[in-house]
C-alpha cells in the first residue's frame, strides 16, 4: 500500500498512511467528487456581503493613532472614539473594527433614509430619533461604556451622548442645506396641487433684488394683530402663502376675486382666502413690497376687519420673504414639485 | 455520423470501438485537460474535467487542489472553502489545501482565517511553491517587500510546474500593481504555452495597464486562440476605447 502524497510504503490494509495520515484507499463510488456549486441568485447577495467585510481590516490600513502624553492623559481611547464618533462607524473603521458595528451601521443607515424620506411626518421624527439612538450606541459601543463600572455613570453618559448628538442632528442639517427650509401651507391652491396643511419645502437665500413672480409661494412670518388696530407683529413659526400682487400694482378684492391692474385672477390659481370673502379690498401696493394671500390670524382678538389690517398683514416687504417653495413634500402621495 | 450517435445507454449499448490514435480517457487524460482548459481561461470546464479526473481515481491530489483553484477563480469562494475542507478530509494538514483554503478566505474578504490557515499552512513541512503564492496574495497589501519575496520563492522552487507558477505569480504581481514583473514572468510563459489564451490575456492586461499599444495584438492573439471569450473581448474593446488622457499619461 503505496501513499500517493508521500510515496511511503503502508501496511497493507491500513486506511491512512502512518507517515503523513492521508487517507490510502478510497472508493470512488463511496466519495463525491463534485463540488458544490453557487446559485446565480446569491452572487450579489455575497457579494454584498464581502464589501461589507472588506471594511473591517486589511493590513496596511491597520492605522495607529499616536498622541503626545500630555493628550493622552486628558482624552483616553475611548473618548477620542467618541469624539470620532460623530461620523458613525468612523472610529470603529480607523481602528479596524468595523465588522463589529456593521448591522448598527446599516440600521443607522436605514433609519436616516427613512427618517428624511419621510421627513415631517410622525413616523419620520421617530426614525430620526431611532437614528440618533443607534449612533449613540455606536459610538458608547466603542468603548466607553465598557470603561465605566458604575451604572450610575454609564446612564448619566448615555444621556450626555443622546443630548449631544441630537445637538449635532439639530444643526447638521442647516450646515449640510443652509438654504433648505419648510412650512406649511395656509391655503388650499388646486393649480398647485397643494391643499392646506401640506408641507412644502422652500428654497431660502434670495436676491432681494430680483422680483419674485405672481403666483409664487413664498415661506413668511405671518403678521398677527396684537389688540384692537394697535399694530401687527410677526409669528416666530413660518407659513406658506401666495404672492397676488406685485410692488405698484392696482389690487382690489370683490366677490371673492383678486381683480388686478383690472383683471380679474384665475381663481383655481389665486384663490381668495376665506377670510378675506366678505371683504371688498382696493389698494395700491407699494414699492418694494408684494401682497401675499394666506391666512393670516386677524380675528384673533375679535376686532373688526377694516381695510387697513388688511394692508398691514397682507403688503409684505421684499426682504421678510424668507424662502420660495419648490416641492410639495407631505403628504407622500402629493409629494413633487410645484410648477 | 447520425444525431443519436453521442448518446450513453450504459451497459445496454453496444460498447463503440475506439478510433486509432484516440487517447484513453484515463485520470491523466482528463487531468491534461482540465490544465489545457485552465489554461485557456476556461475554467467551468477545467473544473468539470478535474472531477472527470476524482472520477477516475480520487486519490489524485492535484485534482482536487485544481477543483479548489476553479472554484476560486470562478468566484465561488465560500464553496471553495467547502471543498478544500472535504480534500482536507482525506488528505489531513496538507500544507497546499490548507494553502488554497487561505486565498478562497481571502479572497471572500475573510481575513483573519485566511492569515489564519496561510500561518497554518506555512508551518508545516513540505511546503509547495502554491504554499508561497498563497501567502504572496494574503499579505499582498502588506507594505514592503514581503509578497514580493514570497512569489520569488515560490517561482524558485516551482520545479517542472514553474510556467504554471509563474503565471499564477504574474497574476498576483498584476494585482500589486507590478506589471513590469508581471509581463516578465508572461512573456516566458507564453514561450512555453503559446497556445494558452490565458497567458496572453494577463500579457495584454499587463500591457494595457502600462499604456503599451502591443496591448491590442496580445489581446487579438488571445481571442484567436479562443474566439468566443467575453473577457478578452470586452478588454479589447475597453482598450481600444481609451481615452485621449489615458493614451497620454499611460505611455
Amino acid at each position: 500500500m503505496r501513499c500517493e502524497r508521500c510515496k511511503f510504503e503502508n501496511i497493507p490494509g491500513a486506511k491512512r498512511c502512518i507517515k503523513c495520515g492521508s487517507a490510502l484507499e478510497i472508493k470512488p463510488t463511496a466519495i463525491n467528487v463534485h463540488p458544490p456549486r453557487m446559485s446565480n441568485w446569491k452572487k450579489p447577495f455575497r457579494n454584498v456581503l464581502r464589501w461589507m467585510r472588506q471594511g473591517k481590516i486589511v493590513p496596511q490600513q491597520n492605522i495607529k493613532l499616536h498622541f503626545p502624553l500630555w493628550m493622552k492623559g486628558i482624552f483616553s481611547d475611548s473618548f477620542l472614539g467618541l469624539f470620532l464618533s460623530i461620523i458613525p462607524g468612523l472610529a470603529h473603521l480607523v481602528q479596524n473594527r468595523f465588522k463589529e458595528i456593521r448591522w448598527y451601521f446599516l440600521a443607522w443607515l436605514i433609519l436616516i433614509l427613512s427618517g428624511l424620506f419621510l421627513y415631517g411626518s410622525a413616523a419620520g421624527f421617530i426614525c430620526l430619533g431611532l437614528a440618533v439612538g443607534v449612533h449613540a450606541g455606536i459610538a458608547l459601543q466603542y468603548g466607553i461604556i465598557k470603561d465605566l463600572a458604575n451604572v450610575r455613570e454609564k446612564i448619566v453618559t448615555v444621556i450626555l451622548v443622546l443630548i449631544g448628538l441630537m445637538f449635532i442632528y439639530r444643526f447638521i442639517p442647516d450646515i449640510l442645506f443652509p438654504n433648505l427650509v419648510g412650512g406649511y401651507s395656509t391655503l388650499t391652491l388646486p393649480y398647485h396641487n397643494v391643499e392646506a396643511g401640506d408641507y412644502l419645502l422652500a428654497r431660502g437665500g434670495l436676491d432681494q433684488d430680483i422680483l419674485l413672480p405672481r403666483g409664487s409661494l413664498v415661506l413668511i412670518h405671518p403678521a398677527t394683530l396684537t389688540s384692537h388696530g394697535g399694530g401687527v407683529t410677526r409669528s416666530e413659526d413660518a407659513i406658506i402663502g401666495e404672492i397676488v400682487g406685485l410692488a405698484g400694482d392696482e389690487l382690489q378684492i370683490t366677490d371673492s376675486i383678486f381683480i388686478v391692474n383690472g383683471q380679474q385672477l384665475d381663481t383655481e390659481k389665486y384663490p381668495v382666502p376665506q377670510w378675506l370673502h366678505r371683504v371688498n379690498f382696493s389698494a395700491t401696493i407699494p414699492v418694494n413690497n408684494y401682497f401675499v394671500s394666506a391666512r393670516y390670524n386677524v380675528r384673533a382678538y375679535g376686532i373688526k376687519l377694516e381695510s387697513s389690517h388688511i394692508r398691514q398683514v397682507c403688503f409684505v416687504k421684499a426682504g421678510d420673504i424668507k424662502a420660495k417653495a419648490f416641492m410639495r413634500w407631505w403628504p407622500l402621495s402629493r409629494r413633487g414639485f410645484i410648477r | 455520423m447520425d444525431r443519436f450517435s453521442q448518446l450513453e445507454f450504459g451497459e445496454a449499448s453496444p460498447e463503440r470501438k475506439r478510433s486509432q490514435g484516440e487517447p484513453i480517457r484515463d485520470a491523466d487524460y482528463f487531468h491534461r485537460e482540465a490544465l489545457k482548459y485552465w489554461l485557456a481561461g476556461d475554467f467551468e470546464l477545467a473544473l468539470r474535467n478535474y472531477s472527470r479526473v476524482l472520477e477516475k481515481n480520487s486519490t489524485v491530489f492535484d485534482a482536487w487542489v485544481g477543483q479548489v483553484l476553479m472554484l476560486i477563480e470562478l468566484g465561488e469562494y465560500h464553496e471553495a472553502a467547502v471543498w478544500a475542507d472535504k480534500a482536507l478530509e482525506l488528505f489531513p494538514e496538507h500544507p497546499e489545501l490548507l494553502a488554497v483554503k487561505a486565498v478562497a478566505c481571502y479572497r471572500d474578504a475573510k481575513l483573519e482565517k485566511a492569515v489564519a490557515y496561510s500561518d497554518n499552512s506555512i508551518s508545516k513541512d513540505n511546503i509547495t511553491s502554491r504554499v508561497w503564492l498563497a501567502r504572496a496574495e494574503v499579505l499582498l497589501n502588506r507594505r514592503g517587500q514581503v509578497a514580493d519575496n514570497c512569489i520569488s520563492k515560490a517561482v524558485s522552487i516551482a520545479g517542472n510546474i514553474a510556467p504554471i507558477i509563474k503565471l499564477e505569480a504574474a497574476h498576483l504581481l498584476q494585482k500589486k500593481g507590478s506589471y513590469s514583473a508581471a509581463i516578465d514572468y508572461l512573456n516566458e510563459v507564453v514561450k512555453i504555452f503559446p497556445k494558452s489564451a490565458l497567458a496572453w490575456y494577463e500579457l495584454g492586461c499587463c500591457q494595457a495597464k502600462l499604456g503599451r499599444s502591443e496591448a491590442r495584438a496580445t489581446f487579438e492573439q488571445s481571442l484567436k486562440l479562443r474566439p468566443d471569450w467575453d473577457r478578452a473581448k470586452i478588454a479589447l474593446r475597453k482598450f481600444n476605447k481609451r481615452g485621449f488622457f489615458s493614451r497620454l499619461f499611460k505611455r
